[in-house]
């Protein structure tokens, strides 16, 4: 037998479905923010324009995004066969109608809307944690990376669980006025624990194998993703006893985040490829993006309320800059390495050893993938700078550019589905 | 006929038998066939081996794991 299709790796097309849903959202969200820079961009933060926002970019982007590469590589990192794919194909359907039903409800805040978009949304995610539960049983070695992608998982859970609250309560008001505490560490488990942790528990893994790279200390991962649990953890504990100084969470945080980041520069120092890939570049600036929001959070927390730091705009621009720079970025870059190597695997992948077949880096075109990375980057930079200062025009020009990235982006992924002939 | 490397990765964490067989690869002759012993298949290692100019076989082995045998592509098939 000489065929790479192997049993502990699903088709492309399941995680395929995931990832399409999530640069189509991610692409609405970019477009919505240029042709309504005033109501999404200047606060106040909490009204149905961002709010559905925000959903749009966490739900129907990152977290669609980060649904199918798990299914991709969950397989690969922890080693275990897909429990059931066949229930993972059909879950997107739910997923799709319920997340964006939510989104509508949001942006028309109609509170029956959201309410049904909610319930939908938590049962299908559920369902989908239920099934990862199955497969993640038959994980027989643990990583400390798989126990960050795990707490991950547990803690998307808790966020859509908080959610689901919370839509209930907007629709019935049954927990009265505590929206307000649950709101706080929906926000916290979401950003930190869901997206940061598991980023740390995947990033720990892909940045190695894609910078190839090794003999670097692993001593500071552990730490690292303890402390980030940690953090998340007192975030939550705050809503039941606000007694707790926010500054606590927000120091274990801002630390564990700083470990994360030399964690990735040693691991860039040890590389085998000389030349950084398109991937590397993407996590490094991502990383860069999520040091200046951990420190905004963290000074926050420390200089306590009616700082500047305090002010809505610096608020804003750290949610853009949470949301499109450190999770958004890293996500980009990471797909500019899975979706070629998905497509490559399922075309050429019989092949692949025998014959001719194209390379990966012949899947898409390297011009237009140098101007995505530039006009992502800056772009990202200068609309967190226009926010932060007050300034419209340079905000509107940036998110042009982040625009423009975007699309080139949306025109890449297009060419790296493309059947392809081999160039050798 | 030049020489056959031997290398068990049995027991290693991912990204670890690839950069291993990566390595072996560097010191090898164009003529050399290396072989490896991996619990799973090293799925990111297959286009880095493409892009290297090396043809490659994956058999399961009796007992579980895989067999790997990548020689210098155009080189006789070992
Ligand atoms: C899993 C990732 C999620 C993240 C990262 C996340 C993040 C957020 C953020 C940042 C806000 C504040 C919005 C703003 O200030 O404009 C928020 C509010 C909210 N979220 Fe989520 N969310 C997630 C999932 C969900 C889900 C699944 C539901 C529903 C089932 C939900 C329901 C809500 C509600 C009802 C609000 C508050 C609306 C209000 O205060 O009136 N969220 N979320």
């Amino acid at each position: 037998m000489n065929t790479l299709a192997t049993k502990k790796a699903p088709p492309v097309t399941l995680p395929i479905r995931y990832i399409v849903t999530g640069i189509v959202s991610y692409f609405i969200a970019q477009l919505a923010m240029l042709l309504w820079p005033d109501k999404l961009l200047t606060g106040p933060v909490l009204r149905p324009e961002t709010i559905s926002l925000v959903h749009l970019l966490t739900l129907g982007w990152a977290s669609m995004v980060v649904i199918g590469v798990l299914y991709q590589m969950i397989p690969v990192l922890l080693q275990v066969d897909l429990h059931r794919e066949d229930v993972g194909r059909f879950l997107f359907w739910p997923a799709l109608i319920g997340v964006s039903t939510l989104i509508v409800g949001f942006r028309i805040w109609n509170t029956t809307v959201i309410a049904t978009g909610g319930t939908i949304t938590t049962l299908s995610f559920f369902a989908y944690g239920w099934n990862m539960r199955g497969t993640l049983l038959n994980v027989k070695a643990w990583s400390r990376q798989g126990f960050a992608m795990l707490a991950g998982l547990v803690f998307f859970m808790l966020t859509v669980l908080w959610g689901f609250m919370m839509t209930l309560t907007l629709r019935f008001g049954f927990l009265g006025s505590s929206l307000g505490g649950l709101l706080g560490s929906h926000i916290a488990m979401g950003f930190i624990g869901w997206f940061t942790l598991m980023i740390f528990g995947v990033a720990y893994r892909l940045v190695p194998m894609f910078a190839l790279s090794h003999g670097f200390t692993e001593s500071r991962q552990l730490p690292a993703i303890l402390l980030l649990g940690g953090g998340t953890f007192l975030f939550i504990a705050r809503a039941f006893w606000p007694g707790i100084p926010g500054w606590t969470g927000a120091t274990l945080v801002m630390v564990a985040f700083l470990l994360f980041a030399l964690d990735v520069r040693t691991i860039f120092k040890h590389r085998r490829r000389r030349k950084l890939e398109l991937v590397s570049r993407f996590s490094a600036a991502s990383v860069v993006a999520g040091i200046t929001v951990f420190a905004l959070i963290w000074g926050r927390f420390l200089a306590g309320q009616g700082s500047w730091l305090d002010d809505e705009r610096v608020l804003i621009a750290a949610g853009y800059m949470a949301l499109l720079g450190w999770i958004s970025l890293m996500i980009v870059g990471h797909l500019y390495k899975i979706i070629p190597f998905l497509a490559w695997l399922h075309r050429y992948g019989d092949k692949a050893g025998k014959e001719a077949v194209p390379l990966l880096r012949e899947l898409f075109n390297r011009k237009v993938s140098e101007a995505c990375f530039w006009l992502l980057v800056i772009g990202t930079g200068m609309v967190f700078i226009g926010i932060l200062a007050g300034l419209g025009l340079l905000t509107r020009l940036s998110l042009l550019a982040t625009l423009a990235g975007t699309l080139a982006f949306a025109y890449n992924v297009w060419e790296m589905v493309q059947p392809k002939e081999a160039k050798n | 006929m030049g020489r056959v490397v031997e290398l068990d990765n049995r027991g290693l964490e991912p990204p670890e038998p690839m950069m291993r067989i990566l390595d072996a690869l560097e010191t090898m002759g164009d003529g050399d066939t290396l072989v490896a012993r991996n619990d799973r298949q090293p799925m990111f290692l297959y286009p880095e081996l493409e892009e290297r100019g090396y043809a490659h076989r994956t058999e399961p082995m009796d007992g579980g794991g895989y067999r790997i045998t990548v020689w210098k592509a155009g080189k006789e098939r070992p």
